[in-house]
Order: structure tokens, then C-alpha cells, then sequence
């Protein structure tokens, strides 16, 4: 089932220009592995995967019909940065989002606190930036959904816990979840993912991991190393 | 097995299988293990492992019984079979190189037995 298919066209004012008619097509119960320099729009991407952000259609004779096969409330999304008040400690924010939002696994993220050995009682200011990232990734996977967009999940995480984040990934992929994964870490993740999502020069490569492999003998990662800069 | 990101992933997963069929590392009749285990095992995507028990069961290599879970064929006449196919395929790319090297079949057989010709 396609989730989502459109041609789009987004800029931000007039010289700041990031995709100029991208193809974006997402089918669910893959994989995708979102990438693409600094600045290439990886966010704004799943911003309005979200749904959190307009953009223009870029298709001719478009029926107007709706692009979203989803809610928005059906996404479980997890922007690059954690969202909590200064005072919170750790338990407070879990309790919040428990009450808040019916789709929480207050089960799943309280073991998923344990296995990543986070102190509870801890102020969230507190943490550290790994630990932070912890806890904004154990919120997302926590929130029951069939959409997952997860935005640069292991920047300063050691490596022994994004093996475990990799673990809980594979754990939750069926033919009913969808995740779209931005990062950098192409190497940590490339081996979970059935399709990427390339941003290059204002447009998307779209297609499946194993064919560029089988492409270029080459993989993902180094494929991204060896592409010359725009 | 580690898995090399420069090849495609579904053929590696695919070719390691075939192989420990045929050379009895996997006992004909045995379950196989569950698609989650191994993808969490390799770290692939359990799309991918579900590809390739396809693909196996469609070769007759594996057999699926439902929610049972798959097992491994109980031909073993079929297993020997494929193996020969597949010893003999290697056998030939093998020959081929080696014509390619000019090396007489003596040379090829002192090579094949690992006694040194210098």
C-alpha cells in the first residue's frame, strides 16, 4: 500500500531552494534510509511526511486528491531534539507522554529505560547529549504506530546502544510498520533499511538498497562517500 | 557470518542458506530458525530474510508448514543433487580461469592437490 506519492516543490524564501519537483513515494512496511548532505533538506523531509509542514505539488493535470494515506496522529515522529521542561525529571516526561497520548507503551519505554540503564530520577537537563537521544528515541518507538520518522536517532550514542537501537528497529519491522530514518551514520544503518532516500541536488533517489549494491558493488555508505559534491 | 554492505544483502543471505544445505550443515527435516531471530542475529531487515525463505522455498530447498515455521528439505537424494549441481558449477568457472592461465591439466590437478610444482 502506498502511503504517500507526490511530486513536491519546497523552498523557504527565494534563493533557499530544496527540492525543485522531488519525486517522494513511501510504500508501507519498508524500511527507507534517508540521506544527503548538510543542509540538503532531510528534515524538511519528514517534517512534512509529518505533516508538520506545507509544501507546493509539483504535478501536472493534479486530481485534487489527498496526498496523505495517514493521519497525522497515526506518526510517530522524533525531531532531532528532545522536547521537555527544565524541571522534568526523567519519570515526569515518561508520566506526561503516558497521560497524554493513548497510544504510549508505558510498559515498552519503562523496560527500554532499564535496558539503556538511564536513571529515572534524573533531571533531564541533567543527561547527556547521547542519553538525551536515548530518551527521545525510546518516546517514539514507545508511541504504538504505523509510521515511524525518526530524525538523526544516533549522533553522540556509543555503539553498543545504537546496536540496541538497531535490535529495537528490527524488532518492531512487519509488513505493517514503516520507518523513514534520517542520519549520517549511513554505516550503522544500512544494513536494516529495504530502500534509500537519497537528496541530491534538489531531487531524491528513490530505490532499493540491494540494487545499488548490486549497481555499483559498492555500498550504501561508500556510494554517499564517493558522490561528488554538488 | 558477517554481513558485507558491498553486496547485496538479500543474495549473500540466499547464498550462505544454499550453502549450509547442501554441504548438511542444516540436518534435512530440521526447523530453521524464525525470520526475527536470524534478521536480529545478522542485523538485517526481517523484509529481507523473509525474501530469501521465498526464494528457498520456491528452489524446494525449504519447505513452509504454516505457523509451524519452515524446515529444511527432507530429500536428501534432492540435497545431493543440488550439491553436485553446485560443485560442479565451481568446478567449471574454476577451469575456465585456469585454461585462461594456459596451465596444463596436470598443472590444474597438482594445484587441485596442493602439491607444489616448483
Amino acid at each position: 500500500m502506498i502511503l504517500f506519492d507526490d511530486r513536491i516543490r519546497k523552498k523557504y524564501h527565494p534563493g533557499k531552494i530544496i527540492f525543485q519537483g522531488a519525486d517522494v513515494s513511501i510504500e508501507s512496511g519498508l524500511t527507507y534510509l534517508l540521506f544527503g548532505d548538510n543542509g540538503s533538506g532531510k528534515s524538511t523531509l519528514l517534517r512534512i511526511l509529518a505533516q508538520d509542514e506545507s509544501y507546493i505539488r509539483f504535478r501536472f493535470n493534479d486530481q485534487p486528491q489527498p496526498n496523505f494515506r495517514y493521519r497525522p496522529d497515526q506518526v510517530s515522529y522524533m525531531q532531532s531534539d528532545l522536547v521537555f521542561y527544565r524541571s522534568m525529571k526523567v519519570t515526569d516526561l515518561f508520566r506526561f507522554h503516558r497521560d497524554l497520548d493513548r497510544r504510549f507503551d508505558a510498559m515498552y519505554a519503562d523496560d527500554a529505560l532499564t535496558k539503556f540503564q538511564i536513571d529515572r530520577t534524573a533531571k533531564i537537563v541533567s543527561l547527556s547529549d547521547g542519553q538525551r537521544k536515548l530518551v527521545n528515541f525510546i518516546l517514539c518507538m514507545a508511541r504504538r504506530c504505523d509510521l515511524y520518522l525518526i530524525d538523526e536517532p544516533f549522533p553522540n550514542v556509543d555503539l553498543k546502544n545504537i546496536e540496541k537501537c538497531v535490535r529495537m528497529i528490527i524488532d518492531r519491522q512487519s509488513l505493517e510498520t514503516t520507518f523513514v530514518i534520517a542520519t549520517h551514520q549511513i554505516g550503522e544503518v544500512e544494513t536494516i533499511a529495504d530502500h534509500i532516500l537519497w537528496i541530491r541536488h534538489q531531487d531524491i533517489i528513490n530505490e532499493s538498497a540491494d540494487t545499488l549494491r548490486d549497481e555499483t558493488a559498492r555500498s550504501v555508505e561508500s556510494n554517499y562517500r564517493r558522490d561528488s559534491p554538488c | 557470518m558477517d554481513i558485507n554492505p558491498n553486496i547485496s544483502i538479500y543474495s549473500q543471505i540466499a547464498e550462505m542458506l544454499r550453502t549450509d544445505i547442501i554441504s548438511g550443515r542444516l540436518i534435512p527435516g530440521t526447523k530453521v530458525e524464525s525470520i526475527r531471530d536470524l534478521a536480529v542475529r545478522l542485523s538485517v531487515n526481517p523484509n529481507t530474510i523473509k525474501r530469501v525463505y521465498q526464494e528457498l522455498q520456491e528452489e524446494s530447498l525449504f519447505h513452509s508448514e504454516g505457523t509451524g515455521g519452515t524446515f529444511v528439505t527432507n530429500d536428501k537424494d534432492f540435497i545431493a543433487r543440488k550439491r553436485r549441481e553446485f560443485a560442479e558449477m565451481k568446478a567449471n568457472q574454476f577451469r575456465t580461469t585456469m585454461q585462461r592461465l594456459n596451465l596444463t591439466p596436470e598443472d590444474i590437478r597438482a594445484l587441485i592437490m596442493g602439491e607444489d610444482e616448483r
